[in-house]
């Protein structure tokens, strides 16, 4: 019964201050959707960097005379040993050909006559790491590994490629932490200042005697519903828009391997992650405004 | 009702508000407290309300020690005491209906009986006809009528009028004091009132308490204010 008299009270504020709640719901409505972009943005680089880890691989070729060995020979023992590695893989003469006929789709056809005892490729290990910064110092140690002719990585390109991207991805945290703590402020200080333009209100309710736990329950309610109507607009802006982008780039960024996070259940978890963020920031900052007023009045 | 014994008041800013004030009232009683500005007509209101506590001495509102009155304790307390303001203090989006009827659901009053006090009340001070107005559409009598139905709602011992006819015309002002010795006789309500209006203080004349300087200078039972009388010098 009180609680309806609560939230029909908060429901009247909102209404009855429109233009308060309007500016307080933009305030939280900028804050959370740069909160949302860079959630969206952080778990997609974190999507990129691991397929980008995942597809980059040594590839050790070992030397014509080693050929005749068996595959998991002293060559596999020794990049095993290595610290960092994480899988290594064998590829004979004929997979490597496959490969390369692979690679040239329908004019691969044309390597088809290497095929046989004549086949000019050599065999290969392909070696996987741990971590995406160890490829170069794994790299290194393999090529002093006797028996390996090549060994290629992608060469220091694909080395700060995911450098930057490690990069961008702890950047990317900060940013959302730190927005979060600004919105934080930027709400507590809107509801703070939609609470000072009722203080006339509160003084009232306080000289006809009613409790503190009476003169806080709407305004707290309130805190929480501007947060959740900020909320709206930056969880379409940013559900919609990456969905929309999502759609046009058809799930990839530029190229094939920088694959994006596909939009379900990406979308429901960021939106449920604003909203959390909304009303949590609306409570707490309607709460110790309210409060902090209550605390200063006999 | 209300007893002060040797009551001071400093405030923080070193101010001497109140000094070794004296004072009782009965239950029923209507008393004017009347002085110049700066007197401590202000102070003394808050100190019965329990917006201040004394500094020295000893308030006692409706058996309450307001000294020892604690924070948690005050929402309680109020519900004894009314106060009416010189400015109404209304709530502008709320109707003359919905603003006595907030004083009553605030102190969790069931909805049918708060309701029915609320119709009684504007009865009482005649504003039946302007339940659903809102408070710019009334004259300042009928602000002040809400004001008063709004602080008497809840049946308060003792009701508290800051400069009630302040902002009123001499007719208007006539009519609110009309009023409030209705309410004082038909409610059994205790009334403490502070005004600057010495016309109203000679026209219904009550027991008057002069302030001058944080003092009590003089206590007039038989109630009137001679104009041309000195000011005692302390």
């Amino acid at each position: 019964m009180n609680l309806f008299r609560h939230f029909k009270e908060a429901f009247l504020g909102l209404v009855r201050h429109g233009a308060m709640t309007v500016s307080s719901a933009s305030a939280v409505a900028y804050a959370l959707l740069f909160v949302g972009i860079f959630i969206i943005l952080s778990i997609n680089i974190e999507q990129i960097t691991y397929s980008v880890e995942e597809s980059v691989q040594i590839h050790v070729k070992v030397n014509e005379e080693f050929n005749k060995e068996e595959p998991l020979g002293i060559i596999y023992t020794q990049i095993s040993e290595i610290v960092g590695v994480l899988d290594v893989e064998y590829s004979s003469k004929d997979e490597e050909l496959d490969k390369l006929v692979a690679t040239y789709g329908e004019d691969g056809k044309i390597f088809e006559s290497y095929r046989g005892v004549g086949n000019p490729l050599r065999a290969a290990y392909l070696v996987k790491t741990n971590e995406g910064s160890d490829i170069e110092a794994v790299a290194e140690s393999i090529r002093l590994i006797a028996g390996v002719e090549k060994v290629s990585y992608g060469g220091t390109g694909t080395v700060q490629l995911m450098n930057m991207l490690d990069y961008i991805r702890s950047v990317g945290y900060i940013l959302v932490i730190g927005l979060s703590i600004v919105a934080v402020f930027l709400i507590s200080n809107t509801i703070n200042a939609s609470i000072c333009s009722r203080i006339n209100e509160i003084s009232i309710m306080r000289t006809v005697g009613a409790k503190n736990g009476f003169i806080r329950m709407p305004y707290v309610i309130e805190g929480i519903l501007i947060g959740i109507l900020g909320s709206i607009f930056p969880i379409l802006v940013a559900t919609m828009g990456y969905i929309y982008l999502y759609e046009a780039l058809g799930g990839v960024f530029l190229a094939q391997m920088f694959v994006l996070q596909s939009p379900f259940p990406l979308v429901y978890y960021t939106a449920g992650i604003l909203v959390g963020i909304a009303v949590f920031v609306g409570l707490i900052g309607s709460f110790v405004s309210v409060t902090r007023y209550l605390r200063w009045q006999r | 009702m209300v007893l002060m014994r040797n009551v001071s008041k400093t405030y923080k800013n070193g101010v001497n508000a109140l000094h070794n004030i004296n004072m009782t009232i009965e239950q029923g009683e209507f008393v004017y407290i009347i002085g110049p500005t700066g007197s401590g007509k202000s102070t003394l209101i808050k100190l019965l309300d329990g917006e201040e506590i004394p500094s020295g001495g000893l308030v006692e509102v409706v058996g309450i020690n307001i000294g020892k009155l604690r924070r948690s304790k005050i929402p309680m307390f109020r519900r004894n005491v009314g106060v009416v303001f010189q400015d109404y203090k209304l709530l502008e989006r709320k109707t003359v209906f919905e603003n006595v009827y907030f004083a009553l659901e605030a102190i969790g009053t069931p909805k049918l009986k708060a309701r029915q006090r609320v119709r009684e009340i504007l009865h009482l001070v005649g504003l039946s006809d302007k339940m659903k107005s809102f408070p710019e559409q009334l004259s300042g009598g009928q602000l002040q009528r809400t004001a008063i139905a709004r602080a008497i709602a809840n049946q308060p011992k003792l009701l508290i009028c800051d400069e009630p006819t302040g902002n009123l015309d001499p007719d208007m002002s006539t009519d609110i004091m009309l009023l409030l010795e209705k309410i004082n006789r038909e409610e059994g309500t205790t009334i403490l009132m502070v005004t600057h209006d010495i016309t109203l203080v000679n026209q219904f004349k009550k027991r008057t308490v002069l302030l001058y300087d944080g003092h009590i200078v003089a206590d007039l039972a038989e109630g009137g204010y001679i104009k041309n009388e000195p000011v005692p010098t302390l």
